[in-house]
């Protein structure tokens, strides 16, 4: 090989290096990653509730965030399989339900605002309304969370049937609402005569509930539902084991201390995050499991 | 600005000026804020009901589905979000049967309404507002209302309380605005308005200042004023005009020395005969102060009888005709006249239109005296000259008398003795011969005694009158003098007295002997007629004639006496001697007398 051929050789190669590392530069720094946030009704108000921590998480990983808002399971699973989300930030009944799609190693739980692992759902109802008890409900038209949510739908029902109450039957009407502000203001305003929200709405979102005008001092809870885990943010299983690091890596890093962090914390209505694990839902799945079976 | 005229009157051309320039700017201002704030107004009244309208539009457009899927928090935000815009005091969202959906105050939601804004908002398909206020501040604000509608259902309506406090705070801050603006526009305007009035009056209180000196006299102030607008050309034209009035004073000054310096009166009259100027001699000597005479009417200094400033009289000068070294009398204040050579003529302008007439006069009240005495002098002279003359004819026919009588007979006696001496001793033939001659000598100093006698006193004329007499001498000049006389007469003697024959015999006489003394003359013709009421004497030679003024000229001492006595002589008779002559053309000497 002459010299020539030599330098030649030399100049291709780095010339396909180059083009190599700008390829995959440029197919990572293109590509944007899609976090799908459930359950939220309202798009507007779910981008408000989770923008800060988007921004965030653009800052602390350097990539571009899209928010999508998947209206029920049925798009949340399409959009999973297609690999149109990469990041997930659901209940955990959700999870259960799509937990082989995601990595199971890189798991995180979501605090609540007190910093706990457990949410459950509140039965709020108008102090005037004369309806202290869920056997008061019979009758009564009742809004539920969204059909993804834990708290507010899938153990809200058990507690109406704990309490006797067929929800197909024995209510006069019952709805699927947004969120919780949502789900108050409709029975503020009398237009449900009792809602299931959040068990710290009440008492924690004043900001939110003056926004519409509600005033918590009319309302009461009446009941509360079971426990159950936290939300979960999980990652899709072929998901660049990178990018999930430095996601939960920034994740894991907000802390309620910091004023600034405390901010985003707050407006996603959690209180932090922790690592989780596969198992910490097997209650979840127990539940959704007996109820199935029942 | 409230002044009256009279306060208005005392301030000065720079005050007045700023203070006209600033009320037009505060006017203006004024004016300007009104109209602006009026139309800031209109244009905020719009704007406010655009914006109402285009909130409400939007609300009506975005509550369509929240409307149709009953979304009361969806329909809250869009209230709540609605209610952060300025000046919203409420939104209202009506379902079609009038039942609040969603209201800014959640204790509404649920309630009906049933008032006249809702009906009408209701079964309006268009946008629309009322004006109302609101019942707990009485602040004003606009209902703005407009349907919810989808296709051509009507899902409700939307009713925006829009304040008018909007439009107020605008028009109250633009108020203030121009306020302040109108302040410091006035401000800036008094002060540019105080530098514009400076800027123009300054330079007409200059001028006005150097009038004021050019009035008191002054006539060497210029103006150094260096502008090219209107007033740098006044302040040039005033510099011309004060050095033309400079010139013209001096040269006023000079004509007004020298009439003031005249000895004679000078008066300038109207032309309605009215006194304009009199000078100082005028004033002296008639005893009047100017003021008493200037716009006098002429007869104050003219007495009423003389005709020639009568109407006619004065219109004639008037017209042009003038009047030279014409006697007349001016009154003087006591009354007395005083006799004036008077001159006058009309007075124009330099376009020849006529100002007046300017009179002339002097004082001959002096001369008057003078001619008075010359007269009387000439009265006496000539008196005493006839004296003379009355006595020269009688010392004249005394020595004719004497010479014809005594030296004639004593002649007479010397012939007769000598003619004796002769007859006695005239045998002897030397002294008969003498004696002859003597005889003769004697007969010839006889004859020019006898002729002394008669030219001394022609007896003939008292003898047998002038008529014969003139005859008998002019026939004895001619043959005497050789010279052709013709003799035109007319019987004489009835015109005359004694001692006028005399006298017209001796100026013939004086004549004849002018003629043969002097004239050369070869013939004469003589004249004495009588002609209706007046006598004509003339002697009329073909001589070498004689320079007539230089005849009078002379001095008494070459002045001759037989002119001179003529002249007498013929005045004496009452008339006046002419006497005309030219070289080599003759003379002619002549006079009448009225009878």
């Amino acid at each position: 090989m002459s010299i020539r051929e030599l330098g030649n050789g030399i100049v291709a190669f780095l010339f396909f290096f180059c083009l190599l590392a700008g390829l995959s530069s440029a197919e990572e720094g293109g590509k944007k990653i899609v976090i799908a946030v459930s359950p939220c009704s309202d798009v507007v108000l779910s981008f408000k509730k989770f923008h800060p921590l988007v921004t965030y998480l653009q800052a602390e990983t350097g990539m571009e965030i899209k928010l999508v808002f998947p209206p029920d399971a049925a798009e949340f699973e399409a959009q999973i399989k297609n690999k149109d989300i990469d990041f997930a930030f659901q209940d955990p009944n959700v999870y259960v339900k799509f937990a082989p799609l995601y990595d199971q190693n890189t798991l995180l739980k979501a605090l609540s605002l007190k910093g706990g692992v457990l949410q459950s759902g509140a039965v709020v109802t108008r102090k005037d309304s004369n309806i202290k008890t869920m056997k008061d409900l019979v009758g009564k038209s009742v809004m539920f969370g969204s059909k993804l949510s834990a708290s507010k739908w899938v153990v809200a029902k058990m507690l109406f049937e704990e309490n006797g109450i067929d929800i197909d039957k024995d209510l006069a009407m019952y709805a699927n609402g947004g969120c919780c502000e949502d789900i108050l203001f409709n029975v503020f305003l009398k237009a449900f005569d009792a809602g299931v929200v959040c068990d710290h709405f009440l008492d924690e979102h004043a900001k939110k509930q003056r926004e519409l005008g509600v005033n918590a001092q009319e309302l009461h809870v009446i009941a509360t539902t079971r426990w159950v885990p936290t939300r979960v943010f999980s990652a899709r299983k072929d998901v660049d084991g990178k990018i999930v690091s430095s996601f939960d890596r920034a994740l894991l890093k907000l802390n309620s201390s910091n004023p600034e962090h405390a901010k985003i914390l707050y407006s996603a209505e959690v209180g932090g995050f922790q690592q989780a694990k596969d198992e910490d839902y097997d209650e979840m799945r127990a539940l959704i499991g007996e109820k199935k079976a029942r | 600005m409230g002044l009256c005229p009279q306060q208005w009157l005392k301030f000065s051309l720079r005050i007045k000026l700023t203070l006209l320039i600033e009320s037009l700017v505060v006017i203006i201002v004024v004016v300007t804020g009104i109209i602006t704030t009026m139309r800031e107004k209109e244009s905020l009244e719009s704007e406010l009901r655009k914006r109402g309208l285009a909130l409400a539009a939007d609300v009506a457009k975005f509550t369509t589905s929240p409307m149709l899927s009953n979304d009361l928090p969806t329909l809250r935000r869009f209230v709540n979000h609605s209610m952060e815009q300025d000046y919203v005091r409420y939104v209202i969202l009506l379902d079609p049967q009038g039942k609040v959906v969603m209201h800014s105050n959640l204790k509404e939601v649920g309630k009906i309404y049933r008032d006249s804004m809702t009906a009408v908002a209701m079964k309006s398909e268009k946008h629309g507002s009322f004006r109302a206020s609101l019942p707990e501040n009485g602040e004003h604000y606009y209902d703005i209302y407009t349907p919810i509608s989808l296709e051509d259902a009507r899902l409700g309506t939307v009713r925006l309380g829009y304040s008018y406090m909007a439009v107020e705070k605008e028009i109250a801050s633009a108020r203030r605005q121009i306020f302040v603006i109108g302040m410091i526009t006035i401000l800036i305007g008094g002060i540019s308005a105080y530098l514009l009035a400076a800027f123009i009056s300054l330079p007409i209180k200059k001028i006005t200042d150097a009038t004021g000196k050019v009035a008191a006299g002054d006539l060497i102030t210029r103006l150094t004023i260096r502008r090219n607008d209107e007033i740098g050309i006044l302040a040039n034209s005033f510099n011309e005009m004060t050095e033309n009035l400079r010139k013209t004073t001096i040269s006023r000054d000079y004509v007004d020395n020298i009439i003031g310096s005249m000895n004679d009166t000078l008066v300038v009259l109207e032309p309605d005969a009215r006194i304009s100027s009199v000078n100082k001699a005028t004033c002296e000597l008639l005893g009047y102060g100017e003021e008493e005479l200037i716009d006098r009417d002429m007869h104050k200094i003219l007495p009423m009888e003389e005709t020639l400033f009568s109407d006619s009289g004065f219109q004639r000068v008037l017209a042009g005709e003038k009047i030279i070294n014409l006697e007349i009398d001016y009154l003087a204040k006591e009354g007395t006249r005083v006799p004036m050579l008077f001159s006058a003529t009309v007075l124009k302008d330099k376009e020849g239109r006529i100002e007046g007439v300017v009179g002339i006069a002097r004082d001959i009240t002096e001369r008057r005296k003078a001619e008075e005495a010359l007269r009387q002098s000439e009265w006496e002279l000539r008196k005493l000259s006839a004296q003379l003359l009355t006595a020269q004819e009688e010392e004249r026919r005394r020595l004719s008398v004497e010479l014809h009588d005594e030296l004639g007979q004593s002649l007479m006696v010397l012939k007769l003795k000598v003619r004796a001496i002769q007859r006695a001793w005239g045998a002897e033939a030397g002294l008969k011969k003498e004696c002859d001659a003597v005889i003769n000598y004697i007969n010839e100093v006889t004859e020019n005694v006898r002729r002394l006698s008669r030219d001394l006193s022609p007896s003939i004329l008292e003898d047998l009158g002038l008529t014969i007499a003139v005859r008998r001498l002019v026939e004895s000049s001619g043959k005497l003098y050789n010279i052709d006389c013709v003799l035109d007469m007319t019987e004489l003697d009835a015109l005359f007295s004694r001692d006028q024959k005399i006298t017209v015999y001796r100026i013939v006489q004086e004549c004849l002997t002018n003629i043969a003394k002097h004239s050369l003359a070869s013939h004469v013709a003589i004249t004495l007629r009588r002609q209706e009421d007046s006598f004509f004497f003339e002697v009329k030679d073909d001589g070498q004639g004689f320079d007539v003024q230089d005849a009078f000229g002379r001095d008494h001492a070459h002045y001759g006496l037989g002119l001179s006595a003529m002249h007498e002589r013929v005045r004496m008779l009452g008339g006046a001697l002419k006497v005309e002559s030219r070289k080599e053309q003759g003379t002619s000497i002549s006079f009448t007398l009225p009878l």
